[in-house]
């Protein structure tokens, strides 16, 4: 029904997460409607990013250069690594403000359900990275659910010897009522209490 | 069935949808295990938090879609969440509940196995809360051996399950004869001492309540995990991915 190239754009659109086929259509449309050079733009942001993006060889975070940008700012503080699952984890923490330490991007959580084994991890390099001396404490900040839990426990169980392990906080979110807390939450929130 | 229901559940999993929802894998008690998309759970303001870890028993309504079943209402029965706080347990409970997957099928109503699911996990959670790792091993593969039983694979262990020979001599367990076997019958096996047939037995024949009475050594738990795998494999064409202790 529709020419060969758009039906592959749609194809190729609605394999991305979240975008089904409608969705992709809408999409295929609106580029084609819009201006050649804003689309050549697009077509160009996509293909930079897949050749100038790779990993830090440092904390796996995404980065232009061999080292990303956290890792080569000396302003920072050398002592303090943040551990999170994703890339996209450190967004929230950076956007937050008040952490001036390392990051370590592990690439996933434990979950041997989905085959996923601490030798799928980069925990080696974050043993490694720790065992080079100047790390004075590792702040776990996996997800707060069964996987990110297990993995907090298994890499706090390797480091607890070498430097200070911490956890992040879990308890209420800020804004939201008490009522419709969760029995889980409501008893990490309690047992994390401190004085005022 | 009405398009919206309430029932009980057990949480046995879930994955990722789009950038906030999560289809999460749950065990009812009305219509065996269905798939529920559960909206916006990822958001740290989300209703459901962390009602939506695995082996929670909750009591929920849910919506039935076109495709997929939507989670309208959560609450929580038993957290369980003693199983979670553990490795041992943890990996334990996983274990348990990935042969409670494999072993059934979508939307297939399983009165039995949702009583012994029901059961299984506030003990196993009872067990984790001690820290009796003799009771936590008992209990799961206590739990799934039953499984398999209310799947329709009992393992024959009385005697000979190839040539029907006297109990006494079974020295061997082949899941493509269906049970433990005699030293002489032919067919891919492997070396099963006695104590842990027996405890097979014991498991098998007992109410679950009873499985922290067995004491299993580490080396009779590995023993039955592997006839429960191997049953698992040959039988459900499954190979189970969570090995319970490690």
């Amino acid at each position: 029904m529709l020419p060969a190239p758009v039906e592959q754009l749609i194809t190729e659109l609605s394999k991305l997460p979240g975008i089904g086929r409608r969705s992709a259509q809408r999409i295929a449309f609106h580029l084609l409607r819009r201006p050649r050079e804003e689309t050549q733009q697009l077509a160009q942001a996509i293909v930079d990013v897949k050749e100038r993006i790779r990993f830090c060889e440092r904390c796996f975070n995404y980065s232009e250069e061999e080292l990303c940008s956290f890792c080569r700012d000396a302003r920072r503080d050398q002592s303090l690594i943040c551990v999170v699952e994703e890339p996209n984890d450190i967004i929230p923490i950076e956007k937050g403000g008040d952490y001036r330490g390392l990051y370590h991007v592990l690439g996933g959580a434990l979950s041997p359900l989905d085959g996923v084994d601490p030798e799928h991890l980069r925990i080696r390099e974050l043993l490694a990275r720790v065992g080079e001396g100047g790390v004075e404490e590792v702040i776990i900040a996996t997800n707060p659910n069964t996987s990110g839990e297990s993995t907090a426990l298994y890499i706090a169980d390797l480091l607890r010897e070498k430097v200070k392990v911490t956890r992040l906080a879990s308890g209420l979110p800020v804004g939201a009522d008490l009522e419709y807390a969760d029995e889980a939450t409501v008893s990490r929130a309690l047992s994390g209490r401190r004085e005022l | 069935m009405a398009r919206d229901y309430a029932t009980e559940a057990v949480v046995m999993g879930s994955h990722k949808l789009g950038d906030a929802d999560r289809v999460v894998s749950l065990f009812t008690e009305a219509s065996g295990r269905v798939p529920t998309v559960v909206k916006g759970v990822r958001k740290v303001g989300s209703r459901f938090g962390g009602r939506l870890e695995p082996m929670t028993i909750l009591s929920v309504r849910l919506h039935e879609g076109r495709n997929l079943y939507t989670l309208t209402a959560a609450d929580t029965i038993s957290t369980n969440a003693s199983i979670r706080d553990d490795p041992f347990s943890l990996r334990a409970g996983l274990s348990f509940i990935e042969l409670l997957s494999r072993s059934t099928t979508e939307f297939e109503r399983r009165p039995r196995t949702w009583n012994m699911v029901r059961r299984c996990l506030p003990a196993l959670d009872r067990a984790a809360r001690r820290s009796d790792s003799d009771a936590v091993r008992s209990i799961v593969l206590g739990g799934q051996l039953k499984l398999l039983l209310l799947a329709g694979f009992l393992p024959h262990l009385q005697s000979c399950a190839a040539c029907g020979a006297d109990g006494s001599v079974l020295t061997r367990f082949s899941a493509a004869s269906g049970g433990a076997i005699c030293p002489d019958c032919p067919g891919e096996s492997f070396s099963i001492s006695p104590p842990a047939l027996q405890a097979m037995r014991f498991l098998l024949e007992h109410p679950l309540a009873s499985a922290s009475e067995l004491s299993l050594s580490p080396d009779q738990a590995r023993e039955i995990w592997r006839s429960v795998r191997e049953i698992c494999r040959h039988h459900l064409g499954a190979n189970l991915r969570v090995e319970p202790w490690i």
